[in-house]
């Protein structure tokens, strides 16, 4: 079964700042009135939402924004993502930053106006309360703990990471040309 | 038990499946589904993140393979494992074995999962579940686990908690949840 | 607490005498001593020891020699083999004698979070000279952080012991010196007298160290003993056990004279040490200064240093844990050592070669409020009629006759009162489903009566009609019956009135949990090796019997509907403490709401108690065997 195009019904589309090489599938939803930036080489899966009525979003590059989540502006200060973010299926984002190189993963939630530092995991179900400020390196995981990552992988993870991008390029139809108008 | 559904809801396969009107199925020619297999509204199954070859070689388009009497709860997300290997990133194929239920919102990116397995939320990334395994609720599997039969599993991340009877296959059985839809 | 409702059968094993002869039955008989109004045999499922005999049917083995229900308790376990729940390898149990019960592959988990190791390259930035280390994938957690990497991706045990062991040795080589012979190890102050003294051993080894001597000790013993290769010969077992009674009491026996242990005299023997101490290299103030420079962040958790073996109290002190070996059990009855499970010895299947399990002999057992739109499971209204459908299916392919009984009060302080509204009744055999298709396409709607048809064929099903003596439904091999309870009215904690002695309200009272006995009674053919009987035409039959106690725990009572709701303020501290939190709905509190579901009169219920089911039912058996 094809999936069936639910776009028509979102409200207006925002004004967007596309780099080149970018993907951003088909179905994947921006909403919001203020301008939404994704930098080179970063990857909106389907189904993705995004909704800048708040305020401006800002990806970086190589960021990947899995299905299902919803990436939120805060408020008029708006949403910046770093480079070589990964935001997981079911994830909420409404801080306000979220820094290079952290993992958000699965079901994460990220309340309003919270800032994330560089290189942090914040491992599946795990959250992050309003206004909430996260220190770099800290890793988010059980329930709740947390801990300082020195494990000095961050390097190889963004290395992964950019072949992770390069391979969803192959697998995913890109339809920016739809936002530009 | 889930209610009954309202008529029309579904469509059924020659094989039995049962498939929401309103699940998200991307990529569907590299879906296979064993038959009596139930997927509800709002679930998604990402068959378009296939292998990724080198061109030239043969592409394997199997991503998801599902066996007999599987069950998806509402707004689960089926979606295959990626790693990189030898430089390249790839997804590599899911395979799920028979009376697999699979909870509600529950994310899964195993990459092998046996037959007679409870699944209560949220599974990681590359896992391999055996059969006759009950994963309980709010469970996060770390990613590259392995869980051997006959295991509860619980946690942030998941560890084995308890062994199942003798009796799992029979408790686990998915054939009369399916009579119900 | 499990949701409700719940099931439990209570095994009988507690006063089998054949299991555990004299001591169970003696100490069995304590609480009933004390307890007068336990004498009548009726199941306490308060009991503090009824705790332990309560299982679900699924964790049910069955003894077909004994024709007896066997519990986890009353099952001997044999291993069957031993494998890595990681990498799913089976391991041979000479080595598990040898290396111990851990994984000796790459198998560990984190020391952290205890989720499993990978084997990961290491960041070319990063300043670990070996190009691998463990990592964590869930909390980031490293080898590199305790200094610890590798320089190939397999055998990472091996490497991690050589790596673990090198620099603990290093400051005590000049002590350990003496130590130059490992046969003559563990008992230094016994060996010569050019030994360090004990202390100044302790504060040099490792516990790896402590423990690779006590090992080489054992070796040489068992070697000394020079018969099998485990020391599980009866020889070698007294030859260990005159070990610690000649080193400890002193006396003169005269094994292991090779290390010259006997020699020593009651002077001279080692004193008791305990090994399992907080390394006695730090004292109290270089703890606590390291306690402050490391922070609340770098000690470890209770959970994290208990796991470890040398139960560090700094996180730099953690080591990645081997993954512990699991195993799959045989199982056999303990009164007639018959097999009742016994595995596939092949690691990944899950198959059986005998799987003995309750389920399949006898009734189980199913309950679910009658109108689950009334009242919730979690507040049951107090004083007020709910109802309950208890369905009994049969797993047999003989047709079963059941017969329920219970107190008509539950035991406990707060008696819940109880009636089955039909007692004795009959279930199907459980048959082929294309017999029932064939027997509904024949049925005839008979008279509704609570027993009737036999061997699959016309059976009345769907009356509903809820009179007492009549069964509520039945399909093929099942029947539901309808059960009544009355919870009692548990007054509020600190109340005036009867709060019966000093005794608090706990939240065991609140919950409602019935005993009902159940017998099961069948004929069935009987068994033999020997096709004679086959030939014989007319197959015999056996009469056969099962009783058991069943416990259905239904829900937890509520507060009673009309009063002030301030009043259950009082007891909301007992209610925190119980992990399903009860989530009274507005609607069940009213009193006046009939919670009877359609069709069923309350005066049904009010008159005619237990007794009198039990006397309809009496009746229309008659009726039917006339």
């Amino acid at each position: 079964m094809p999936p069936r195009s639910r776009i028509s019904v979102e409200v207006a589309k925002p004004p967007v700042d596309f780099a080149p090489s970018i993907v951003v599938a088909e179905t994947a939803s921006l909403a919001g009135t203020h301008r939404i930036r994704i930098a080179a080489n970063t990857v909106i899966h389907p189904r993705a939402k995004l909704n800048s009525a708040l305020g401006p979003i800002t990806i970086g590059r190589h960021c990947i924004i899995s299905e299902r989540t919803q990436i939120t502006a805060p408020d008029s200060q708006g949403l910046t993502i770093g480079d070589g973010v990964v935001v997981e299926v079911n994830a909420v984002v409404e801080a306000r930053e979220v820094g290079e190189g952290t993992a958000v993963e699965v079901g994460v939630r990220i309340g309003k106006g919270a800032v994330v530092g560089k290189n942090c995991k914040l491992s599946p179900l795990t959250r992050v309360a309003d206004a909430e400020v996260i220190p770099d390196n800290t890793v988010l995981y059980g329930a709740g703990e947390r801990r300082v990552d020195a494990s000095g992988t961050a390097g190889a993870r963004r290395k992964l990471l950019e072949r992770h991008v390069d391979s969803l390029r192959v697998l995913i139809p890109s339809n920016a040309s739809k936002w530009m108008s | 038990m889930p209610p009954k559904q309202i008529k029309g809801e579904y469509i059924e396969t020659d094989t039995g499946n049962k498939v929401s009107r309103k699940s998200v199925i991307l990529g569907s020619q590299n879906i296979i589904l064993g038959g009596k297999t139930i997927i509800q509204a709002d679930c998604t199954i990402r068959g378009d993140l296939r292998r990724t070859v080198a061109p030239g070689q043969q592409s394997g388009n199997v991503a998801i393979a599902v066996g007999r009497y599987c069950f998806l709860s509402r707004s689960s997300v089926l979606r295959p494992p990626g790693k990189t290997h030898r430089g390249l990133y790839s997804y590599y194929p899911m395979k799920i074995g028979d009376h697999v239920f699979v909870g509600e919102g529950t994310v899964v990116e195993a990459a092998l999962i046996g037959s007679y397995v409870h699944i209560g939320k949220d599974c990681g990334k590359f896992t391999i579940i055996k059969d006759c395994v009950r994963i309980e609720e709010g469970t996060v599997i770390a990613p590259n686990t392995v869980i051997p039969s006959f295991s509860v599993v619980a946690g942030r991340p998941g560890v084995v908690v308890d062994e199942l009877p003798e009796t799992a296959v029979e408790g686990l059985e998915l054939k009369n949840i399916y009579r119900t839809i | 607490m499990a949701p409700f409702p719940t099931i439990h059968i209570s095994c009988p094993c507690n006063d089998s005498i054949s299991i555990a002869p004299s001591k169970s039955s003696a100490s069995r008989k304590a609480p009933e001593h004390d307890d007068p109004e336990e004498s009548d045999m009726t199941f306490d499922p308060g009991s503090a020891r009824s705790n332990f005999s309560l299982f679900p049917l699924e964790n049910l083995l069955y003894c077909e020699d004994c024709n007896q229900i066997r519990c986890p308790r009353c099952v001997h376990d044999e291993i069957v083999c031993y494998f890595c729940p990681n990498c799913l390898f089976e391991v041979p149990s000479s080595t598990v004698k040898t290396e111990g019960n851990r994984c000796t592959r790459n198998c560990f988990s984190c020391p952290i979070c205890f989720a499993s190791l990978s084997v990961t390259a290491a960041d070319e930035s990063s300043t670990s000279t070996s190009p691998y280390i463990l990592l964590c994938p869930h909390c980031f957690w490293s080898s590199a952080e305790i200094g610890i990497s590798f320089e190939k991706p397999t055998s990472i045990t091996a490497q991690l012991a050589a790596k673990l062991k090198l620099p603990s040795l290093q400051p005590s080589s000049s002590s350990a010196s003496s130590f130059s012979t490992p046969t003559e190890s563990y008992f230094p102050a016994s060996a010569s007298s050019t030994t360090p003294t004990i202390a100044s051993v302790e504060t040099t080894l490792t516990p790896e160290e402590m423990y690779a001597r006590l090992k080489t000790h054992y070796a040489t013993q068992r070697a000394g003993s020079g018969t099998d290769e485990f020391g599980t010969s009866p020889g070698a077992l007294s030859r260990l056990m005159g070990l610690y009674s000649s080193t400890l009491s002193g006396s003169k026996r005269t094994f292991g004279t090779s290390l010259g242990v006997g020699k020593q005299t009651a002077k001279q023997k080692p004193d008791w040490h305990e090994y399992e101490h907080v390394q006695p290299t730090h004292d109290e103030s270089t703890l606590i200064n390291k306690m402050r420079t490391v922070g609340f962040t770098g000690t470890t958790s209770s959970q994290q240093r208990i796991i470890q073996p040398h139960h560090p109290l700094f996180t730099s002190q953690l080591r990645p844990l081997a993954a512990l070996l699991r195993t799959k059990r045989s199982k056999r009855c303990r009164a007639c050592r018959h097999i009742l499970v016994k595995p596939e010895s092949k690691v990944t299947t899950t198959r059986f070669r005998i799987k003995l399990v309750a389920m399949n002999y006898i009734p189980a057992l199913t309950i679910s409020l009658l109108d689950p739109t009334s009242v919730s499971y979690h507040s049951l209204t107090p004083l007020n009629t709910h109802q309950f459908l208890l369905t009994v299916t049969n797993p047999l392919f003989d047709p079963i006759n059941v017969t329920l009984a219970t107190p008509q009060r539950t035991p406990g302080r707060f008696p819940t009162e109880v009636t089955i509204l039909c007692p004795d009744f009959e279930v199907g055999a459980n048959t082929d489903v294309w017999d029932e298709a064939l027997a509904s396409a024949g049925a005839t709607s008979g008279a509704p009566t609570g027993v009737q048809g036999s061997q699959g064929k016309s059976r009345r099903t769907g009356k509903k009609t809820g009179n007492t003596g009549t069964v509520w439904d039945a399909g093929r091999n099942w029947t539901t019956v309808v059960i009544e309870i009355v919870p009692p009215l548990i007054p509020v904690e600190g109340g005036d009135s009867d709060a019966e002695g000093e005794k608090k309200i706990t939240e065991l009272d609140r919950i409602v949990q019935i005993p009902v006995c159940v017998r099961v009674e069948y004929e069935t053919e009987l068994e033999r090796e020997d096709s004679l009987s086959a030939l014989s035409g007319r197959e015999q039959k056996e009469k056969r019997e099962h009783t058991y106690w069943s416990v259905l725990g239904l829900g937890r009572i509520g507060k009673f509907g009309g009063v002030k709701s301030s009043e259950g303020s009082d007891t909301l501290g007992s209610m925190d403490s119980m992990p399903t939190r009860p989530m009274g709905r507005p609607s069940s509190y009213s009193v006046n709401k009939p919670s009877a579901g359609p069709g069923l009169g309350v005066d049904a219920f009010g008159a005619s108690g237990m007794g009198a089911a039990a006397a309809v039912a009496a009746a229309v058996r008659g009726g039917r065997k006339a």
